[in-house]
């Protein structure tokens, strides 16, 4: 049972958010086998963990995620374009998105004939009163601050997050089925529509608002399936929602299975007792390109990446020699092979390829591995003070790529490496922004993105200000790099500003990312069509039962 | 005989208070629980203001824990992060747990007393010494180790029951967790068997039974049995409570949604309520079961006075 | 006085099976039973392990700073280089198993010997006052056993930072003196009321003389065969800690942290999980099965 997870993880209660609705991947590219690849009907089941909540607006993860796509419909979804980017598209229920005053407001006009399951229409005010009950703090809502400073800042968002109001200025229904938005500052078309479809909100009835509690083991959505009945710890079943007025899945029914961890999904696929997953624990990865065949989903270029941070405040990476001697004494590519099997690539940069402007090589020289340049470079700045690093690490974690680093760095470099044990990334801020970590700690965590923007992969532990900022690093040009950025007036000037952040970053190197993760999966014999988004979603509308 | 009920039942009054104190305590002293939060749910400080007043996290531990006994003797239990209540979680979970640990004991009594028997009656040959070899080897193979290689074989490789979960119902998907679980003190059921029955066999009414001529195998129903299961049944009576507790990682493996899977999730997330509330109620079944204990010692044993 | 008292030490003689003690009718029990001979052989062996690892592996080879582990050799398969193979992180798993002895062995020891020497005395005082004393005792003990090992071991481990094996011999003893305190308790409730106690007490001896002089040493037996199986026990639940990611921490390593590692690559390379689990199934083993010799020899109910 891997209690634990693998890899500087996110850590702390969720794997990591999940963008919501996504993508039917260009194309797509499920087994293939000729053999019963059945229509519609039938029923199959999808293995998720526990996932916190089920309610649109408290809906923070991977796994309610996966089970909201098939339950509710929302504004925009994100799909693969011709270059790999993930970019946010117009739904069914979407008819047009416009802005009368260049970006400052924005209208989004809904197709009518959606409606809930309880028969409530979906119209533009089911938006505003989903986006208010979302965005007030006394409800306690995990994704009420797309509407806040940092994200979409719509107007008036302050006073309902402080419980002083009970309506965002900003959000109004002009008509039935007409939204509009406004926010304190313009931004692009493609920056808004990344914000709002980010950890997306799904539409909410009203019956959402009397009984939470209710609404939360039974939620009633607008999507393609509907739940049977509440959900329990051991899962949960939808069927086809007969009514629904968009485009209906291919199967009968799903039944999603709760497991409290990874192991117990793969033996359940070997089994052939769990029909499909977007997740393998680390002991499946050697032997599950060979049991699954064909059947083995391994998509690169994840939302997700991982990184390293030297402390500003300890004198040990004072020289910059010091900290890229480090980083170069260690072989990803060897790493990424022997532990990962191939599901985790070296990172480059802050953002993979699946994002509009990533998969640059920013770091360039910084990160190839070279153990002879490693040691020239350490000893050249006058070693490293007290010969010993320490490596982060997750009580979550097992640890096992932190100790073929710390080999790594000892083999290549001389110098000691030990692990320095957190319980969380909470403790880690705490500990080293505080200067109470032993000298030599570095830092580092995980971060899954909440949209395909670099900006959203670097701002929040790198800008000044920011409470995640766990390398203390200070620089006002990146933050002003950044903070151009998301003012930009197009796409093209946009991206341009925030590589340039990034180059910024990487030229003062006070962290860097080392590693992005693919999104592993798999699927029984019962099921074809099966494939997984870069944001480690799988459509499972397309799904079909084999017959 | 009813006053010494009465009063170790009054006993659990304060053994109940200093556990749950001791428990939010050990809890508290692991720190703050937003910083459990990930770096994501950080973007988001209405929410974690949220979290703070909802749960009382400003403050001091006194008078969370105060506020927590209050709430308790008004029946509630509190609720986790993520708003599902305390009472729910353990009404869903605890039936399985307890079909699961009463499981493993039957597998104790059924596969410990019969091989203990049996090995006792056929000392010093081939029988005693393999049983004892292999049930010596279950003690000491961790547990995790033992859990995968059965779900290996049983659910992958043979494919007699799913790997996992409790889809399939009793007994199927319970056997295999059940052994796992009881596969510890299975051994020690077993020795403890052997070992008294051995005992009970050099007694004098042992001798006069034999010497009276009665067949050995009457002598075994009629005496042996009787006298010398008296430390096997208070083994496993204590043995339930012990089970239950103990079962987080076997339903980690075997993925049952039990008590023991919540207890580890809520311990990580520090979800102070619900470790409390799950643990105090494992240690309340504990005591009825170790009292229960105590009370059967007195039946099955004339000689034992409780005044 | 002397002259009644008829505990163990004092009805020793040295002069052979000759005459009929206790502990010599044991040792002439012992030395025919083949239990006791095969435990004792695989005892010796874990001790040279222990002491002397240097003899049986290069300690090189268990540390990346002097040239051993290299990720290149991952799950490399049994070769004259690697006698027994390589684990994920390309180390030897025979000197990584050899040299993984100490820590285990050692937690197991220690464990063991303060859960008794706490449990006893605990045990002794609740079991020899009785009364109040020994109701709230034995609710305590209630408390602790009614825990879950698992809860008491994370939220010990993670609220003390303790460096290598301590926090493990600290959580694992914190959660077993109980055990081994209620044993203690009911063995001297047992001997309270024997003769030679009664006899003690009648000529005048004070309460600690009793306890100490009569009571614990006819308690403590049993306790010290159970401290031998428990110390077996004791290092597969390092196994168990080290398996929830709560036992030793790397530099150090023991046959837990191996056994833990081992679980990714179990199915491609089953002598990282083989090697160190039957090292440890054979320690713990030898332990049991001499904890199990030697109460059957010291116990004259069990005698043939």
């Amino acid at each position: 049972m891997s209690l634990r997870k693998h890899g500087l993880a996110a850590g702390g209660l969720v794997l990591g958010a999940a963008l919501a609705l996504t993508a039917c991947s260009s194309g797509s590219s499920g087994g293939g086998s000729s053999a019963g690849t059945g229509g519609a009907g039938g029923t199959f089941s999808v293995g998720l963990e526990k996932f916190q909540a089920l309610t649109p607006s408290n809906c923070y993860d991977l796994y309610c995620a996966q089970v909201n796509r098939a339950l509710f419909t929302g504004l925009f979804q994100f799909t693969t374009d011709s270059s790999g980017a993930l970019t946010p598209t117009n739904t069914e229920l979407t008819k047009s998105l416009n802005s009368p005053d260049d970006g400052k407001t924005w209208e989004i006009e809904l197709n009518p004939g959606f409606t809930f399951t309880n028969g409530e229409k979906v119209t533009a005010q089911t938006f505003v009163d989903t986006y208010n009950y979302a965005a007030n703090g006394d409800n306690g809502q995990q994704l009420g601050f797309i509407f806040g400073p940092g994200s979409l800042d719509v107007q008036g968002y302050q006073d309902v997050a402080d419980g002083k109001s009970k309506a965002m200025s900003g959000i109004k229904a002009k008509s039935e089925y007409l939204l509009s938005i406004t926010l304190n500052a313009a931004m692009t078309e493609s920056l808004f529509k990344n914000f709002i479809t980010g950890p997306q909100i799904l539409p909410m009835p009203s019956e959402a608002f009397k009984d939470p509690a209710k609404y939360e083991k039974q939620p009633i959505g607008n999507g393609p399936y509907k739940l049977t009945g509440p959900y329990n710890n051991q899962g949960l079943s939808v069927v086809k929602n007969a009514d629904y007025a968009g485009t209906a899945g291919n199967a009968d029914q799903i039944d999603f299975k709760i497991y409290a961890d990874s192991n117990a999904y793969w033996a359940d696929l070997q089994a052939n007792t769990l029909d499909v997953t977007n997740n393998l624990p680390q002991n499946a990865l050697a032997t599950a390109p060979q049991v699954l065949g064909d059947r083995y989903l391994n998509t690169p270029n994840g939302l997700q990446y991982s990184f390293f941070g030297f402390p500003a405040n300890d004198p040990t990476f004072k020289e910059k020699d010091v900290r890229i001697g480090i980083a170069k004494s260690i072989n990803w590519d060897e790493i990424n092979q022997k532990l990962y099997y191939g599901t985790r690539q070296t990172a480059t940069s802050f953002a993979p390829s699946s994002i509009p402007g990533g998969g640059q090589d920013v770091c360039g020289d910084k990160c190839t591995f070279d153990a002879a340049k490693a040691k020239e470079l350490i000893q050249g700045a006058g070693g490293v003070p007290g010969n010993t690093v320490r490596i982060p690490q997750l009580s979550n974690e097992t640890g096992d790529v932190q100790k073929a680093i710390c080999n790594q760095i000892q083999t290549n470099t001389g110098v000691t490496c030990t692990v320095e044990m957190f319980k969380d990334f909470g403790e880690m801020l705490d500990v080293t922004q505080n200067g109470k970590a032993p000298n030599g700690t570095m830092v580092g965590s995980g971060w899954v993105a909440d949209n395909p923007t670099i900006q959203n992969m670097i701002y929040f532990f790198w800008t000044s200000d920011s409470p995640g900022n766990v390398a203390q690093y200070k620089n006002p040009q990146f933050d002003k790099l950044l903070k151009e950025g998301v003012q930009a007036k197009s796409d093209e000037e946009q991206i341009a500003k925030w590589q340039e952040a990034e180059k910024v970053l990487y030229e003062d190197f006070p962290g860097y990312a080392y590693q992005f993760r693919n999104q592993v999966g798999g699927y029984s014999t019962n099921v074809s069509n099966v494939s997984i988004s870069p944001d480690g979603l799988i459509d499972l509308n397309v799904i079909s039962v084999n017959s | 005989m009813g006053r010494y009920v009465v009063r170790r039942l009054l006993q659990m009054i304060p053994v109940f208070f200093g556990s749950t104190f001791l428990i939010y305590f050990l809890m508290n002293a692991l720190g703050d629980p937003l910083n459990t939060l990930s770096p994501q749910q950080r973007q988001n400080p209405a929410y974690m203001e949220y979290l703070t007043q909802s749960f009382n996290l400003d403050d001091p531990f006194i008078v969370q824990y105060l506020k927590y006994i209050w709430g308790v003797l008004h029946g509630d239990f509190g609720t986790t992060f993520s708003g599902e209540s305390v009472w729910s979680i353990v009404v869903e979970r605890f039936p399985v747990t307890f079909l699961l640990a009463v499981t493993a004991v039957a597998i104790e009594i059924v596969l410990g007393i019969s091989i203990g028997i049996y090995a006792a009656l056929k000392r010093g040959k081939w029988f005693d010494n393999v049983s004892l070899a292999v049930a010596l080897v279950f003690i000491a193979i961790p547990l995790f180790v033992l859990g995968f290689t059965l779900q290996w074989l049983f659910g992958i490789k043979l494919g007699w029951v799913a790997p996992s979960g409790i889809a399939q119902g009793w007994p199927k998907s319970y056997i295999i967790p059940a052994f796992v679980l009881a596969a510890g003190s299975l051994a020690y059921v077993l020795r403890l068997t052997r070992q008294s029955l051995l005992e009970t066999f050099n007694m004098d009414f042992m001798r006069t039974a034999k010497a009276k001529g009665l067949p050995s195998r009457t002598i075994l129903r009629k005496y042996g049995l009787r006298n010398s299961l008296i430390p096997v049944v208070t083994f496993l009576g204590i043995e339930l409570g012990t089970l239950m507790g103990g079962a987080v990682i076997t339903e980690g493996i075997f993925n049952i949604p039990g008590i023991g899977q919540q207890l580890y999730t809520s311990i990580r997330q520090q979800e102070a309520v619900v470790v409390v509330g799950i643990t105090t109620l494992l240690i309340i079944v504990y005591m009825l079961s170790s009292l229960l204990v105590d009370v059967l010692y007195a039946v099955l044993d004339p000689r034992i006075r409780y005044e | 006085m002397s002259d009644i008292q008829l505990d163990v030490e004092t009805s020793v003689r040295p002069d052979g099976p000759a005459s009929r003690t206790l502990l010599g009718d044991a040792w002439y029990d012992l030395r025919r039973s083949w239990i006791f001979w095969i435990s004792a052989a695989l005892l010796v062996f874990v001790l040279v392990m222990v002491v002397f690892p240097g003899l049986l592996a290069p300690q090189e080879s268990t540390s990346s700073l002097t040239g051993g582990c290299q990720l290149a050799n991952s799950l490399a398969p049994p070769s004259s280089q690697f006698k027994l193979g390589a684990d994920q992180q390309g180390c030897d798993v025979y000197a990584l198993s050899i040299y993984g002895a100490r820590p285990s062995v050692i937690v197991g020891v220690l464990a063991a010997v303060l859960t008794t020497i706490i449990g006893a005395g605990i045990g002794l005082i609740a079991g020899f006052f009785g009364g109040k004393v020994d109701s709230t005792i034995s609710r305590i003990i209630d408390i602790f056993l009614g825990v879950p090992y698992i809860l008491g071991a994370i939220v010990l481990l993670s609220a003390v930072d303790l460096p290598g094996i301590w926090g493990v011999v600290l959580a694992l003893t914190l959660l077993s003196w109980p055990t081994a305190a209620r044993l203690v308790r009911g063995k001297v409730i047992e001997a309270k009321g024997q003769d030679y106690t009664l006899a003690a007490r009648s000529l005048g001896a004070s309460n600690g003389r009793i306890m100490v002089r009569h009571i614990l040493p006819n308690a403590i037996g049993p306790s010290i065969v159970v401290a031998v199986i428990s110390l077996g026990l004791f290092i597969g639940a390092e196994a168990t800690l080290s398996y929830l990611g709560l036992g030793i921490r790397p530099p150090d390593f023991s046959w837990g942290t191996m056994i833990a590692d081992a679980q990714n690559a179990f199915f491609q390379a089953p002598w990282t999980l083989l090697v160190p689990a039957g090292f440890l199934t054979l320690t713990v083993l030898a332990f049991i099965l001499l904890g199990e010799a030697v109460s059957e020899a010291l116990d004259p109910k069990l005698r043939k």
